[in-house]
């Protein structure tokens, strides 16, 4: 197995492993009735200011750059950016997607992508932190009641898919790492109102996690439900890289 | 942090008093999203139908930390000790952190 901890070669049995993995969780989300969707690898810079990422999260953030003066090298002092950022997530493609829109049900997506994330290099471990990973989400667009169903049904499917692969992990409450003295009281929240968990293997990896974001989304990217209110919405994610990584049962070949 | 350290003479009724009259009072000012603010009771359930905010709970943080005089660990941040002013004034206002 060959894996460089910033991006995400894969190769033989490994890459095996991580595909044989992925087109599991995959068949489940749609044995679950999600709509699969593919995802470009660029995200518009709009999305994530709208989706306040930019405040959020600064020092995870990574764009794609261009010359500046095309003539000369594209070097430090010779870029520009663009109006594209690199995907830190997926499911900010599906907000962008859905905007200004009235759902009349539920909406269940999946979707697998490459995620980009300046994560510190003293950090980076193959297959536990890597600053370039793919993630398969199922992300869930509705009303708050049907949000909470849908998340209650699909909780156990992902603990079963863990154990298919070896994984013994336990939920735990989680925050994301906001980096502004602002944005901590966001993670206050987010432990307070329990609105991220995290399947954590005993060393405390995190291999998937279930999000809820409630209206934030919804009120950003003006996604209504058919009763004329914000949409809610959360999004179960599975960090591939590391179920690949850390999978210690082969599961039926594909 | 150790379980034996004492806080600053705030008795029980004196915190939840604070509690109170800060987040009723002085929080409304300090919310830049220009809402009705509902007026709490030490029994008000504070994080039901979006009453606290991202920010509310650092001010909220801040003001605890000021009555006892100690930093509040984000391990105790956790909605059995923010439920309400009550459950707040028992996981904080004690002779020893909880």
């Amino acid at each position: 197995m060959t894996t460089h901890p910033v991006t995400a070669s894969r190769h033989g049995e490994h890459r095996e492993r991580f595909e044989r993995i992925d087109s599991c969780v995959r068949e489940w989300a749609l044995d679950k009735g999600s709509d699969e969707h593919d995802f470009p690898v660029l995200i518009a810079a709009d999305t994530l200011r709208r989706a306040e990422y930019p405040e959020a999260f600064p020092h995870l953030l990574m764009a794609p750059a261009v010359a500046l003066d095309p003539a000369a090298p594209l070097a430090r002092g010779n870029v520009l950016l663009t109006e594209s950022f690199l995907s830190p997530a997926v499911c900010y493609h599906a907000y962008a997607q859905l905007a200004h829109t009235t759902l009349d049900r539920g909406a269940t997506l999946t979707a697998r992508g490459h995620c980009f994330r300046n994560e510190a290099g003293a950090d980076l471990v193959p297959g536990r932190r890597q600053i370039e990973f793919e993630m398969r989400e199922v992300i869930l667009v509705g009303a708050p009641d049907w949000i909470e169903e849908r998340l209650t049904a699909l909780k156990p499917g992902v603990e079963s898919l863990a154990r298919e692969f070896g994984l013994e992990a336990q939920w735990q409450p989680a925050n994301d790492p906001f980096f502004l003295p602002r944005a901590q009281g966001k993670a206050h929240m987010q432990r307070l109102l329990g609105t991220k968990i995290e399947l954590c293997l005993p060393d405390g990896l995190a291999v998937a996690s279930i999000n809820r974001h409630r209206a934030f989304f919804g009120e950003r990217f003006d996604i209504l439900t058919a009763e004329g209110t914000h949409a809610h919405s959360a999004c179960v994610a599975f960090g591939l890289d590391r179920w690949a990584a850390q999978a210690t049962r082969p599961a039926a070949p594909l | 942090m150790t379980q034996s350290q004492t806080i600053p003479a705030v008795d029980r009724e004196g915190f939840a008093a604070s509690l109170v009259r800060f987040i009723n009072e002085e929080l409304p000012k300090l919310d830049r999203r220009d809402r009705a603010w509902e007026v709490v009771a030490t029994d008000t359930a504070l994080f039901e139908g979006g009453r606290l905010d991202s920010l509310s709970i650092l001010h909220l943080i801040a003001r605890v930390e000021e009555l006892t005089g100690r930093p509040v660990p984000d391990q105790l941040v956790v909605m059995k000790h923010f439920r309400s002013v009550e459950a707040m004034t028992s996981a904080f206002c004690t002779k020893t952190n909880p």
